[in-house]
């Protein structure tokens, strides 16, 4: 005990004391302190050391101090933007313009942004043209109002899946189309749209008395996920009922519409769920 | 029931037609190990449907008039399954150039037909395609081919390949070194004392390869540890 007595006194004398008492106060409610001195000085060293950028000191100066401005981690939520789309080929203006923009967002939206971005324009994913890529990357990230990490891990699941052998195997622009429709729709989901997507399709495509075509299976899934977390498991279950126990069907499309009826009412405006008032 | 194994069919990877003379018209693809049958579908670019073709060899030959047109495929595999369609693709059939008549009376060399554009396929091609841009050789015509680049979102184009000249050549391969952005050749048929009036242009995308992206995590790695 007096051992470890001993090691918590050592570790208090290796930080300066004015500096716990600055670590232990809390800033004013909706604020944070920062510590701008050393994003500064990240921030002109990184703009420095990188070749491409032909910089002089006057030039420097105030783009570190805009990067320092967004905070804690700001000159490495720059770095990781600014390089990416470099490397990735866009102009330099552009390539500063943007990373700029993301110091003052949270490190999510920026690795969001990040994780989106190879998706939708590397050639071996989505494909898609370098403008459409761009903008549908920064409007699921920096410019996303919900959860960007469950967005972007909903988007990257959804990808894969739709072009994988084993999954959707469809072609770039139809699993484009099928990503972004889903995706509308991943707040409405704990962990995002796709687990459930996954059980759905399973579902529809591959259940011996449903088995649908992709195209059809994919025609009805927004119409179920726009209802939320409870309308595929509705949807599941009054298949089943409706093809076990329940009132027997005229035919496997009468099944479906029903199915889709009771799962389309799995999410209500309050109001109506309560009935009508007394 | 078992999943059917679909096979795509890019059409990027295609390498386009062989032969636009006289309204008919070659198209090779590459052969696509499985496939039995390729369906071809040809609309016109304005999106009326045109006509399907079935070929079991990988190339299709077929006559149409001068026009833009756009083309699609997919393929049969031996169990009777069919693949997706590929996306659609531009297909330009080029009026035929006029062939002038020499005549004795005329001492300055007959013009030469322009350089006439057999085969383009160059949209979307990552850093590692191996692009190739055909023309049809014309005799007696030297072709002075130049290269511009712009980065995505940039304004200006810098040319990078300044009018080489190529004797007796017909295609030029894009270099697997080219760095992301956007790219514009510009093609020149040329004899003694004459220019083609109009250059062919045709513009290009090369992306970035995958582990050119993998390789900005390493290198935040080494900025930030």
């Amino acid at each position: 005990m007096e051992l470890l007595n001993a090691v918590a006194i050592l570790l208090a004398m290796t930080v300066p004391a004015h500096a716990q008492t600055r670590a232990a106060f809390q800033a004013p409610a909706g604020q944070k302190f920062c510590q701008t001195s050393t994003e500064f000085k990240k921030a002109v060293q990184f703009l420095r050391a990188e070749k491409d950028l032909v910089l002089t000191d006057s030039q420097v100066t105030p783009l570190a101090v805009e990067i320092a401005q967004g905070c804690d981690g700001a000159v490495e939520r720059f770095a990781k933007v600014y390089l990416l789309l470099k490397r990735s080929g866009v102009d330099q203006v552009h390539s500063l313009k943007t990373a700029m923009s993301f110091t003052h967002h949270p490190s999510s939206q920026v690795d969001g942004f990040l994780a989106i971005f190879k998706k939708v324009f590397l050639a071996n994913y989505l494909n898609l043209d370098f403008a459409n890529a761009f903008r549908l990357s920064l409007e699921m990230s920096r410019d996303y109002r919900g959860d960007p990490k469950k967005l972007a891990d909903d988007f990257v699941a959804l990808v894969d899946f739709c072009l994988a052998d084993k999954g959707l195997a469809l072609d770039f622009k139809s699993c484009a189309e099928v990503t972004l429709a889903m995706v509308r729709y991943t707040d409405l989901f704990p962990q995002g749209v796709f687990p459930e997507f996954k059980k759905l399709f399973a579902y529809l495509r591959f259940d011996k008395r449903t088995g649908l075509t992709t195209g059809d299976a994919l025609k009805i899934a927004p119409r179920i996920f726009a209802k939320g977390a409870m309308a595929a498991d509705n949807f599941i279950e009054t298949m089943k009922y409706l093809n076990g126990k329940g009132p027997r069907p005229a035919n496997q499309a009468a099944a479906l519409e029903t199915a889709l009826k009771v799962a389309e009412a799995s999410m209500v405006p309050l109001s109506d769920s309560e009935g009508p008032s007394q | 029931m078992t999943r059917l194994a679909l096979l795509l069919l890019c059409w990027g990877e295609l390498v386009l037609a062989a032969s636009t003379s006289q309204r008919s018209v070659e198209v090779e693809w590459q052969v696509e190990p499985g496939a039995v049958k390729y369906i071809v579908e040809v609309r016109y670019e304005k999106g009326k449907f045109l006509k399907t073709f079935t070929s079991s060899d990988p190339r299709l030959r077929f006559r149409a008039p001068v026009g833009k047109y756009e083309i699609r495929a997919r393929i049969e595999i031996a169990s009777g399954d069919i693949g997706p369609w590929s996306e659609w693709n531009a297909l330009e059939v080029p009026p035929e150039a006029p062939i002038a008549k020499e005549t004795p009376k005329v001492a300055e060399p007959a013009p030469a037909k322009p350089p006439q554009l057999a085969a383009i396929q160059m949209t979307d091609l990552d850093a590692q395609a191996k692009g190739e841009f055909r023309w049809e050789i014309s005799a007696e015509v030297t072709y002075k081919l130049s290269l511009d680049y712009k980065p995505f979102l940039g304004e200006q184009w810098t040319m990078i390949q300044k009018e080489q000249v190529l004797e007796e050549s017909k295609s030029w391969k894009v270099s697997a070194a080219l760095p992301p952005g956007e790219y514009r050749w510009t093609l020149l048929a040329e004899r003694p004392g004459w220019t083609s009036p109009a250059p062919v242009v045709r513009e290009f995308v090369v992306k970035p390869s995958e582990p050119q992206l993998t390789a900005v995590d390493k290198e935040l790695e080494a900025i930030f540890k």
